[in-house]
């Protein structure tokens, strides 16, 4: 009994602490329509700040608390919103996603290059003091956490209900455009909301640093925590995400006071979020479609098969003079950076041609990594038998979000790449605790040189695959539920299978990957698959370019190449993935990539061919939908007919819409 | 024959009923039309008929079969299709695959086969050519001119060989001569044996085309009858002199 209240009261307060940085998520996504990723990541870095102020410069707590929470948070929150998400009106969800994941990056390496990891441990405020309500004993800490979120709830309460400004924000749910047209200032209330968000993000953070950590990662993952409390309240209803947050605290509170303290369930603690979550998913209510306007994204040139067959020789060709070039210990490298390639082949049906984005990756390539262990060979059927688990697994983890938006979908990816890391990488199932597998290679193929051709042959075979998928009717499908989901349900496509059959797709890709990656390894442990580091390869992938086979192939290379340039430079340590994260907030523009621009230079040399020009008919009567690059689509329009004509393979300007 | 009903449908959003207590009739073979003042509730209620707004009361019956709880994909599989007054074609495709994709969508998952069905291919050339998309068919969709986008729209409707067509505004964009033969078009389509509903503000092209019309103001149906007996009702005048109580 005593031990019930002890954990009621432990989960409550937890809870309130869940609640302040829920609230301050689902602020921030209803008025600005972006989901910050990065909201935890923002209260990580903060909560260094805060201990960096109390303890390095010796500033009293309330006053640290005060400058962190009432004036730098604010600060990077506007920021942010000005330099990042600002150019995104109006993106796709998953690209504002992928811009807030650099966000996220970013600060992670910021806060890594600033405080170098050591331990640093945080006291509560005012220490260990307390009092007794019953049996059970509460910290002055405890109290503040309370208090804390009832002046958020008052607090946005009022502002939210009794003011103009927060009149404005809560209209901006409803309708953006409409609130332009009453001339509310829709670029101040938005600024206001991430303000506010990264406060509110910022004192979850210094509030339960006692319970989780100063840890990088682990307060990082908070957004896991406010998530899941925000789907209670389908990221709009504050008082409803509160509720979520209270439940969130007991059930993690009674979860850990009342399983058995085994050493398979040590992550439980941490799991319980990402557990919550997937319960909260499957009770959410259908999502309704949206109707909206043409959109469409103009992907990077498809090849034709003949051609993509001559490159991928080529490539293996290549591949194979370089490993003859290189030492040994380079050619494992090497290898890797193809493999590496075929991960991120794995997001170009998902997130290039469909649209959907998953923040874990590197989970799949891990079970697929474990189930050759487990097989005890990376032989071809191996390697099948890896892409079948994971695809397996990768269905289950969209089952949940089926009926819901892309968004919830991506969420979950983190919620289960948390859940995997913490409970299931850890068991005896998979690795172990803090374990190892090992991996055997390929029979026969013991040279690291052999290992660098298979690879290479691995990533060309995929890459082909992907390609004729792209060329396939499901392929255009995946672009049309991209561009219209609205449009595709009233054609009398299922989507929910769909999706789930595109991530299972991916998923499988992945898991092949795994298996490759096992056998370059020989050695594989949890620590290789880590949700933290999908997050660095999504971004990669995005900004190589993930609607086409070579940004792939640059992405693998690139997120091959990047801790090799971290550890000879360490002093662009944090800077490499800053630079990264900075590049990602140029998506919002190109949503094709690095990639696309190099073939944009192969086509400006296109032009010095003369064409004789074909113009489409114009109706007199009618407007171009898309005014602004209407110009520059007719002249490539015309040389590419021209082109054609002449028998030459032209690159069209808007390849993802010419199927050859 | 009558294909779809939409019993006192009623829809509301927070305080605003957009659709109140409508109930409206189309019949096979038949182009019927849907007519009101902007705001008076015809997006929404297409909105209804397709699944994708869930109305607040009401019953959607398609040749007598009540579809009101049926997702938006098993109505088109049942024989609906519509085209869209926000467009709604898939950007990053080609005219031709925006029309191809849907063809295919329907070969696999029509329940009710045709005999003579046919190639998603072949299905697709003959739409282009008969809605006069060829000179457009390679051009990706967000680069058409919005005439155009509708045009596209209506033959990708068609792809799914629909018994029931629901067409919102889809003249507008359109030039004199192309909404005369587009009114040709849907004589032929309704002579085919469809149902044809059509939301218009180009009265000629309505007063010329329906077999019936249906006035909705401030979401209820307010006068329904041929066109000549709409045009003669006071009501109807007054909705749309804007004197309406
Ligand atoms: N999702 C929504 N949320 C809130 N209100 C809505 C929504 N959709 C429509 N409305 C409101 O419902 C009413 C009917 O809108 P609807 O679009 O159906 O009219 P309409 O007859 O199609 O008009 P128009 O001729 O301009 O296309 C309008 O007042 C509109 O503002
Ligand atoms: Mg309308």
């Amino acid at each position: 009994m005593s031990g019930l209240i002890a954990f009621t009261v432990l989960g409550l307060v937890t809870g309130a602490g869940y609640a302040v940085a829920a609230s301050g998520l689902v602020l921030t996504y209803s008025t600005s329509r972006v989901f910050n990723v990065a909201h935890g990541a923002i209260g990580m870095v903060m909560a260094f700040l805060c201990w960096e102020l109390t303890v390095q410069r010796g500033l009293p707590g309330w006053l640290a608390v005060l400058l962190v929470v009432g004036v730098a948070a604010p600060l990077l929150g506007a920021f942010a919103e000005r330099v990042m998400m600002r150019h995104l009106a109006g993106a796709p969800e998953g690209t504002t996603l992928v811009v807030t994941v650099g966000l996220l990056i970013m600060l992670i390496g910021a806060a890594q290059a600033i405080w170098p990891a050591t331990a640093r441990p945080v006291e509560p405020f005012f220490g260990q003091r307390g009092f007794r309500v019953g049996s059970a004993f509460v910290t002055y800490h405890d109290l503040v956490m309370v208090a804390a979120a009832l002046v958020v709830a008052a607090g946005l309460y009022s502002l939210l209900s009794r003011t103009r400004i927060g009149a404005a924000m809560r209209a901006s749910v409803d309708n953006r455009e409409l609130l332009r047209l009453y001339g509310a200032r829709t670029s101040l209330v938005s600024a206001l909301s991430w303000a506010i968000g990264a406060a509110l993000a910022a004192l979850a953070g210094i509030l339960l640093t006692p319970v989780v950590g100063l840890s990088y990662f682990d307060l990082t993952l908070l957004v896991i925590s406010a998530y899941a409390a925000a789907v209670v309240g389908r990221l709009r209803s504050l008082p409803w995400t509160f509720v979520g947050a209270l439940l969130l605290g007991l059930a993690q509170s009674y979860a850990v006071g009342y399983l058995p303290p085994t050493e398979a369930l040590s992550g439980l603690r941490a799991a319980i979020p990402a557990l919550f979550l997937f319960a909260a998913l499957l009770l959410s209510p259908q999502a309704t479609l949206r109707v909206g306007q043409i959109k469409g994204i103009a992907g990077v040139p498809v090849p034709p098969a003949r051609r993509a067959l001559v490159s991928g020789v080529l490539l293996v060709g290549a591949a194979a003079a370089a490993s003859f070039a290189l030492p040994a210990a380079q050619n494992d490298q090497l290898a890797l950076g193809f493999v590496y390639g075929i991960v991120m082949l794995s997001l170009v049906p998902l997130t290039g041609y469909g649209g959907f984005v998953s923040l874990t990756q590197l989970t799949f390539v891990g079970i697929g990594a474990v189930t050759v262990a487990r097989l005890g060979t990376a032989s071809p059927l191996g390697l099948l038998a890896a892409a079948a688990v994971a695809a397996l697994v990768g269905a289950l983890v969209a089952l949940p979000a089926l009926r819901l938006r892309g968004l919830y979908l991506a969420l979950s990816t983190l919620a289960f790449g948390l859940l995997m890391d913490k409970l299931v990488f850890q068991s005896s199932l998979a690795f172990g605790f803090n374990g190892s597998l090992s991996v055997p290679r390929l029979a026969g193929l013991r040279g690291e040189r052999a290992y660098v051709m298979v690879c290479a042959a691995a990533f060309v075979v995929v890459g082909l695959g992907v390609l004729a998928l792209r060329r396939s009717g499901y392929g255009r499908i995946l672009l049309a539920m991209r561009d219209s989901p609205a449009g595709c349900a009233t054609l009398g496509l299922n989507m929910r299978w769909t999706r789930v059959r595109l991530f299972a797709l991916s998923a499988g890709i992945a898991g092949f990957a795994g298996g490759l990656l096992g056998g370059l390894r020989q050695t594989v442990a949890a620590t290789d698959f880590q949700l933290m580091g999908s997050l660095p390869l999504l971004l990669l992938a995005v900004v190589a370019g993930v609607t086409s086979v070579s940004g792939a192939a640059l992405g693998g290379m690139a997120l091959m190449l990047l801790p090799v340039l971290a550890s000879a430079f360490p002093a662009l340590g944090g800077l490499v993935y800053l630079l990264v994260g900075v590049a990602s907030v140029g998506l919002g523009r190109d949503p094709n990539g690095v990639v696309s621009h190099l073939f944009k230079l192969g086509r400006r040399r296109e032009h010095w061919r003369p064409a004789p020009a074909r113009r489409p008919p114009s109706s007199a009567s009618t407007e171009a939908t898309r005014v602004s690059s209407a110009e520059a689509e007719q002249s490539s329009t015309e040389n590419n007919s021209g082109a054609e004509h002449s028998g030459t393979p032209a690159l069209p300007l808007r390849g993802a819409g010419v199927n050859r | 024959m009558t294909l779809l009903e939409a019993v006192d449908v009623t829809v509301r959003f927070g305080g605003v009923t957009a659709v109140g207590a409508a109930s409206l009739a189309a019949a096979a073979g038949q182009v019927t039309g849907l007519i009101g003042p902007n705001g008076a509730g015809k997006t929404t209620l297409f909105n209804v008929i397709t699944g994708l707004q869930r109305p607040t009361r009401g019953t959607i019956r398609l040749a007598g079969e009540d579809i009101t709880g049926r997702a938006t994909h098993e109505r088109a599989r049942r024989g609906i299709a519509r085209t869209f007054q926000r467009l709604e074609a898939f950007g990053s495709l080609t005219v031709r695959e925006n029309v191809l994709v849907a063809a295919e969508i329907h070969r696999r998952h029509a329940l009710r086969r045709s005999r003579r069905q046919q190639a998603p291919a072949r299905v697709t050339d003959r739409l282009i050519e008969r809605v006069g998309l060829d000179a457009y068919a390679d051009r990706p969709a967000d680069t058409v001119p919005t005439g155009i986008a509708r045009l596209l729209e209506l033959a990708r409707a068609l792809a799914l060989d629909p018994r029931l067509l629901l067409l919102d505004e889809p003249s507008s964009g359109l030039s004199v001569a192309e909404t005369e033969s587009f009114g040709d078009l849907l004589r032929e389509l309704a002579g085919e044996g469809r149902a044809v509903l059509i939301v218009e503000h180009d009265m000629d092209l309505i007063m010329r085309v329906c077999d019936r019309v249906n006035v909705l103001n401030f979401g209820a149906v307010i006068a329904s009858g041929t066109p000549a007996e709409v045009r003669a009702d006071a009501g109807v005048q007054a909705a749309y002199l804007g004197t309406a109580a």
